[in-house]
């Protein structure tokens, strides 16, 4: 009797000693509806822009727009330019302009509902040119994973920069391994298409990270071997060539301890050891109410730009081995009869997701079927050759 | 009083009737003799007849011899070590005992009384008489047959108040008793005894009845004849208690008349009375049901005390610090409750020898030992196991006491089939010794060591380990009747290691480490006047390892980091002054001074404070050279505070308190691991100070059977530590930088009531506390929700315990507890955005959400053994359930981004009603 209830006892322990976690119920009443700015006016004579959105709840992923707002930005006891709304929370200037180093600029909005808000005068301020941007490979290591490193150099003699941000765009050739040749037109039926068509695409992206530094503890105003990016080394996108186009710009204190809480913010996010959680303000208030919370930043600041190019060959010296394109494809090659192409297109969504390479045997009686990113490149990026190219 | 004086035989003895003449000597030989038979051989040989009481002996044997040995000497030696007090008169030895009345004994005193015609100066000796009529009923020490006299007759005419002194002491094993409320006739005046068992009384001159009220022995009562200052020890017999157990000693007259206020004392009766969690005594959850202190939670370290963070406790074992009071996420604490004599809670008034934090110090004293006899204490239940034993070296002298404690929690968890609770581990012991040694009625000392470890991995996750190991040396030094010292010299050091080894990749080590060695040095002076003086002088030393992180397995790309140590000085002068105004009135003036050294090896940053605190404000970095201070703080530290009596049933009390507090806990209270790390004072993070003003009003009800007391207070807080929104702790070189200072203020109420005695006994407990902190800056990184004030992590306005018992009968009782509170503030996700590429999310103000409130019961049922006193072991067995209804009470809730969106989840540690058995026994 006792060891059968020293049992129960274990039993009813450890149903109850693990921990629980469950989902939790935050409610509705949680979401905090608040206008996200994001604005910046450069040297540039170009449409510029400003994007206004609105938070979106926990559970959607759905950016929302402000639309219908009156958007200007005001040049210091001068001129002001009135945005047009050009798609839904984008706002263009309608015609070119730019800023000027060392003038004053505003950004003032007001929204459909009438509520007024503005950001603090921002001094466009002068940057520096970008002295370099280069790679290098480097194979894996106790800190990192074997790869390649693109870093930019840069210096202000002058030393009144001292806080730098930067953006880029980076855009790659894309070459899938199986170029289609047949277009699937419904049912048994095809056409022959030039592998060209699908076969040969670039892709561009803008960065995906918070990019700043500031030089204030050196004795010279000088970035060294910032790193703007690193790809892993099985990565795809250098298999042919890739170019970089980066944008220096100079940030005063204020805007940098913007951008660096932020960066902080998004980059500890989910690691073991939990950050202190909060909201960054940025520089937009409302006029109405001083307290409401205004979301995102209007800056203002010269803009250094730099393009590079780099392909596989380069760091070929360095140990670096050219990428295959995606180990799926070969892996993923299915022979279909001729006859049977309408069926097995129509299922499980096969005409979205497979691509005909090209048909064998005698009298193209069967077709070879690849994924769709093996034989078309068109979903990842676009056959319009960039200008730069 | 007539009766009194009817019994009251004056008598008288002489020593020097010894002295004048050669002392007669005696041979004289025992050989397994009962007492019986060793006195009456002494009546044979000296022809004295000797009185005494045959309840007084024991069942001892006794084997001696002497040849041709003084009367004196043969007799002291004989009873050296019982209870029995001699006293040669008049060709007659008389027996006494527990009662030694010691005194210098001027010339002329005979005369006053029976005219007796000697006249010399006696020395160190009792006199006592005992009534030629039975004895009181047993079970009573109170005894009001006997009149002890004290002091010097021949004085008994000179003016003024005199003072009665002595030390209070465990019959049984010679324990000294600290809180032992000692007061004359009825309640005025009234004391208590110090940690040495040492008291002293202001008295005028005459007949008193002297009596003791302690929670688990039995009231002691005596007549008194003061003729001048002298002493009186007092030998105190337990409560026949089978086993101990723990009362909160807020005692009936104490809670009135006691000086301070927002203090309790725990001894081991009243855990008893508190269900058990995993069939362990607790002594932090016993401190838990008291109003004012609170916990964040099931598995959270630490605990707040009057709205304080959780580092603002100073919880020491011995005087030396314990830097982790729990084991295993604090589920358990590390106080082993079968070696603790007794711990206390100071929260209102701080005395003045101790400081260091803001909030409240918790004294945690272990036993001294059984100097008397063998006795052994354990308890087993499926997760833990625990034993103890005293054991005496020499006896009356040196004892030595031991105690280690268990879980092995690891082999039931893998007795389960779930994959991921196989590969859960829990673990954790603790091991205490201490020594203790009588070196003679003036000086003790004593040594104590104590390890604790703890190691945990839950699931897949980290793997934590941690340890504590303390060591103290403490000397009890008695110059005089009035003079007396402990000198106590201690050692703590705490660390940590967390493995986490989830991704090879990404396998690391991370630890922290904290050493502290402190030298105190304290006096009281009771100078028999209205003053009782107490002052001293302390020192500590910190060293501190803030954090390294390694690699871990051969794929980790994690690169190595260590923080360079820190070290500081922490030092002390204080000296305080209790002043009794009279019998209703009495204030206790203390003054603490501290200072802070930051000391080297470092490189010390230097701010610009025109910037923003960030690493690019750094205007200069300086290496300061190994133990060289490069920044000093020091300030007053007023301990003030005062008592009125508005009647003999109610008081009011009224205290102010300044600390100053110059380490920092660095906790990011989302998280549950428990990798807070602490932080010295320097020249970027300035000490905490806080002030507190308490009223209190105290008021005993129901023929006093019912206590209550309503406390209130209002606390200024400087220099609290908070973070900055994106704030790293962990291996954070320049942590200055994610940190503000800033204002707060707490406030609250706390109400109790509680009933003592009868079947049903207990306490409900009802507190209201806020704490409120103020993060301004002209930089908006350094100012958190605009510059307002906001709710502190471990605000919980709301807080109701019920602890209450039911004695069913002598050998079944039931508990019944119940707690309330309100959930703690947590920084909610509100919303996300994009920004720059980025997904980012939005967080409401911080602090601006509750989690559920907390609530909980628990029932225990006790089954004690029979009560014969003489069995070989004492035993009960206990049968509870934690958490009867299952309550999730959530310990906190956390976001992770998902494909969908973000998702709340919350953490519960105990979902589930707990049911526990354990078996405790004594020899």
């Amino acid at each position: 009797m006792k060891t059968f209830s020293l049992k129960i006892f274990i039993a009813l322990f450890l149903l109850s000693n693990t921990r629980c976690i469950e989902p939790f119920e935050t409610g509705p009443q949680g979401f905090d509806d608040r206008l996200v700015v994001e604005g910046f006016l450069s040297d540039v004579t170009k449409q510029h822009q400003v994007l206004l959105t609105r938070t979106s709840p926990l559970d959607s992923n759905e950016r929302r727009f402000e639309t219908g707002a009156q958007v200007r930005i005001e040049e210091e006891g001068r001129t002001s330019t009135t945005f047009q709304e050009v798609s839904p929370g984008v706002y263009l200037s309608p015609q070119t302009f730019r800023g000027f180093v060392g003038n004053t600029y505003q950004l003032i909005i007001t929204t459909q509902d009438e509520r007024q808000y503005q950001s603090t005068p921002v001094t466009l301020k002068a940057t520096p040119p970008i002295d370099r941007v280069y790679a290098e490979f480097l194979p894996e290591s106790v800190e990192q994973e074997a790869g390649i490193h693109i870093y930019l150099d840069t210096e202000d003699p002058t030393a009144n920069t001292r806080f730098y941000r930067w953006e880029f765009d980076e855009t790659y050739e894309i070459r899938p391994p199986f170029p289609s040749t047949y277009l699937w037109t419904g049912g048994n039926s095809f056409v022959f298409r030039e592998p060209s068509v699908v076969g040969l695409c670039w892709r561009t992206d803008p960065s995906q990270n918070i990019l700043v530094q500031n030089t204030t503890n050196l004795v010279r105003d000088a970035v060294n071997q910032f790193e703007l990016r690193f790809i892993p080394e099985e990565s795809f996108i250098m298999r042919y060539r890739y170019s970089m186009l980066v944008r220096q710009f100079a940030l005063n204190a204020e805007t940098y301890l913007f951008w660096e809480a932020l960066r902080e913010l998004s980059e500890t996010q989910g690691s073991l050891f939990d950050i202190q959680p909060g909201t960054i303000p940025g520089n937009i208030f409302s006029i109405d109410n001083p307290d409401e919370l205004v979301l995102g930043y209007f800056d203002a600041s010269q803009t250094s730009e730099r393009r590079v190019f780099f392909t596989p060959q380069s760091f070929t010296p360095q140990g670096y081995i050219r990428p295959d394109y995606l180990e799926t494809c070969e892996e993923n090659i299915e022979d279909v009869p001729v006859q049977e192409i309408g069926a097995f297109m129509s299922t499980e969504n096969n005409f979205e997701t497979k691509e005909i390479w090209a048909a064998f045997g005698f009298a193209e009686t069967v077709f070879r079927i690849v994924p769709r990113e093996c034989g078309n490149c068109t979903d990842i990026g676009t056959t319009e050759r960039p200008d730069f190219w | 009083m007539k009766k009194i004086i009817l019994f009251f035989l004056f008598s008288f003895f002489l020593f020097s009737l010894q002295a004048q003449e050669p002392e007669t000597q005696y041979t004289l030989r025992f050989d397994q003799d009962t007492w019986a038979e060793v006195f009456e051989k002494l009546e044979q040989e000296t022809n004295y007849p000797v009185f005494y009481t045959p309840e007084w002996i024991g069942p001892q044997r006794i084997s001696r011899s002497y040849e041709s040995k003084s009367l004196n000497y043969i007799l002291s030696d004989l009873l050296q070590g019982t209870r029995l007090k001699y006293l040669v008169y008049k060709n007659r030895i008389i027996l006494s005992r527990d009662i030694a009345i010691v005194d210098e004994l001027a010339d002329g005193f005979l005369e006053k009384g029976t005219g007796s015609s000697d006249t010399s100066r006696t020395n160190g000796t009792a006199f006592t008489y005992e009534r030629e009529i039975p004895r009181p009923e047993e079970g009573n020490q109170a005894d009001t047959s006997q009149i002890m006299e004290v002091g010097d007759p021949s004085r008994f005419n000179e003016p003024g108040q005199v003072q009665l002194s002595g030390y209070i002491r465990d019959a049984e094993n010679g324990e000294s008793l600290a809180g032992v409320v000692v007061y004359a006739d009825d309640g005025q005046p009234i004391t208590t005894s110090d940690v040495n068992g040492y008291y002293s009384l202001r008295l005028e001159k005459g007949l008193h009845i002297i009596k003791t009220q302690f929670a688990t022995m039995q009231a002691f009562s005596q007549e008194v004849q003061v003729y001048s200052s002298g002493s009186l020890d007092i030998d105190l017999r337990s409560k026949i208690v089978s086993l101990e157990q723990i009362t909160i000693e807020s005692e009936r007259d104490v809670n009135i008349m006691g000086i301070e206020m927002g203090r309790y004392k725990i001894d081991i009766e009243t855990m008893k009375n508190i269900p058990k969690v995993l069939g362990e005594n607790d002594i932090l959850l016993v401190m838990l049901s008291l109003p004012g202190v609170q916990k964040l939670g099931e598995g959270a370290a630490g605990f707040n005390v009057r709205g304080g963070a959780a580092d603002q406790n100073l919880i020491l074992l011995n005087e030396s610090t314990i830097y982790n009071p729990s084991h295993f996420l604090g589920f358990f604490s590390i106080f082993n409750a079968d070696v603790i004599k007794d711990a206390e809670l100071f929260k209102g008034f701080i005395p003045a020898d101790q400081g260091g934090r803001l909030s409240s110090i918790f004294e945690v004293n272990l036993k001294d030992g059984n100097k008397k006899k063998f006795s052994a204490e354990g308890g087993i239940s499926p997760i833990t196991s625990r034993m103890s034993f005293e054991i005496p070296l020499k006896e009356n002298k040196t004892s030595l006491l031991l105690g280690g404690r268990t879980t092995y929690s690891d082999w039931v968890l893998n007795l389960v089939d779930d994959v991921s609770i196989q590969n859960s581990e829990a673990s954790f012991y603790d091991v205490v010794a201490r020594l203790s040694h009588k070196i003679n009625d003036n000086n003790s000392l004593s040594l104590s060591g104590y390890l604790s470890r703890d190691r945990y991995k839950l699931s897949f996750d980290s793997l934590f380990r941690y340890r504590n190991l303390n060591a103290s040396l403490q000397w009890q030094h008695r110059y005089n009747s009035k003079l007396q010292s402990e000198l106590s010299a201690t050692y703590s050091q705490y660390n940590y290691r967390v493995e986490f080894d989830a991704q090879p990749e990404e396998a690391f080590e991370l630890g922290f480490l904290i050493r502290e060695g402190n030298l105190k040095l304290d006096f009281n002076l009771f100078p028999g006047s209205r003053h009782q003086f107490n002052f001293g002088a302390q020192s500590k030393f910190y060293y501190l390892e803030p954090g390294f992180i390694e690699n871990f397995g051969s794929e980790s790309l994690i690169s190595n980091r260590v923080l360079p140590t820190e070290r500081g000085l922490e030092s002390a002068l204080y000296f305080s002054d209790l002043i009794e105004f009279g019998p209703r009135f009495s204030i206790n003036l203390g003054l603490r001074y501290s200072m802070f050294n930051s000391l080297g090896a470092r490189t010390v940053f230097q701010y610009d404070p025109s910037l923003p605190r960030e690493e690019f404000a750094i205007v200069d970095t300086v290496r300061v050279d190994n133990l060289q201070a490069f920044q000093t703080y020091h300030g007053p530290e007023w301990r003030i505070s005062g008592r009125y009596s508005l009647d003999e049933l109610s008081s009011i009390k009224l205290s102010y308190n300044r600390t100053r507090q110059y380490i920092h806990l660095l906790s990011n209270t989302v998280s549950v691991a428990p990798t807070d790390t602490w932080k010295l004072s320097d020249n970027n993070i300035e000490p905490q100070i806080g002030d507190q003003i308490s009223l209190g009003y105290y008021r005993n009800i129901k023929e006093n059977t019912i206590e209550a007391s309503l406390e209130i207070y209002y606390r200024w807080l400087q220099n609290t530590l908070d973070y900055k929104i994106g704030a790293e702790l962990i291996l954070n070189p320049n942590i200055e930088t994610d940190v503000i200072q800033g204002r707060g203020k707490a406030y609250g109420l706390e109400l109790l009531f509680r009933k003592r005695s009868g079947r049903l006994n207990g306490w409900l407990s009802y507190t209201y506390s806020r704490t409120l902190l103020q993060l301004d800056s002209p930089f908006p990184q350094e100012r958190i929700n605009q510059g307002q004030f906001f709710p502190a992590n471990y605000d919980k306005p709301h807080d109701i315990t019920l602890v209450s018992n039911y004695k069913l009968s002598r050998r079944y009782s039931f508990s019944f507890n119940f707690t309330y509170s309100t959930g703690r503030p947590i920084t909610f996700p509100t919303g996300q955005y994009q920004l720059a590429g980025e997904q980012i999310i939005l967080y409401s103000d911080r602090n601006d959400f509750r989690i559920p409130d907390y609530w909980r019961v628990d029932i225990g049922f006790n089954v004690e053994g029979n009560h014969k006193i003489k069995k070989l072991a004492h035993s009960f067995w206990t049968i509870s359930i934690y958490n009867l209804f299952g309550r999730d009470n959530p310990y906190s809730v956390y976001f992770v981004a998902e494909e969908e969106g973000i998702q709340a989840y919350s953490l519960t540690i105990f979902g589930s009603p707990i049911p526990t058995i354990s078996y405790n026994f004594k020899f």
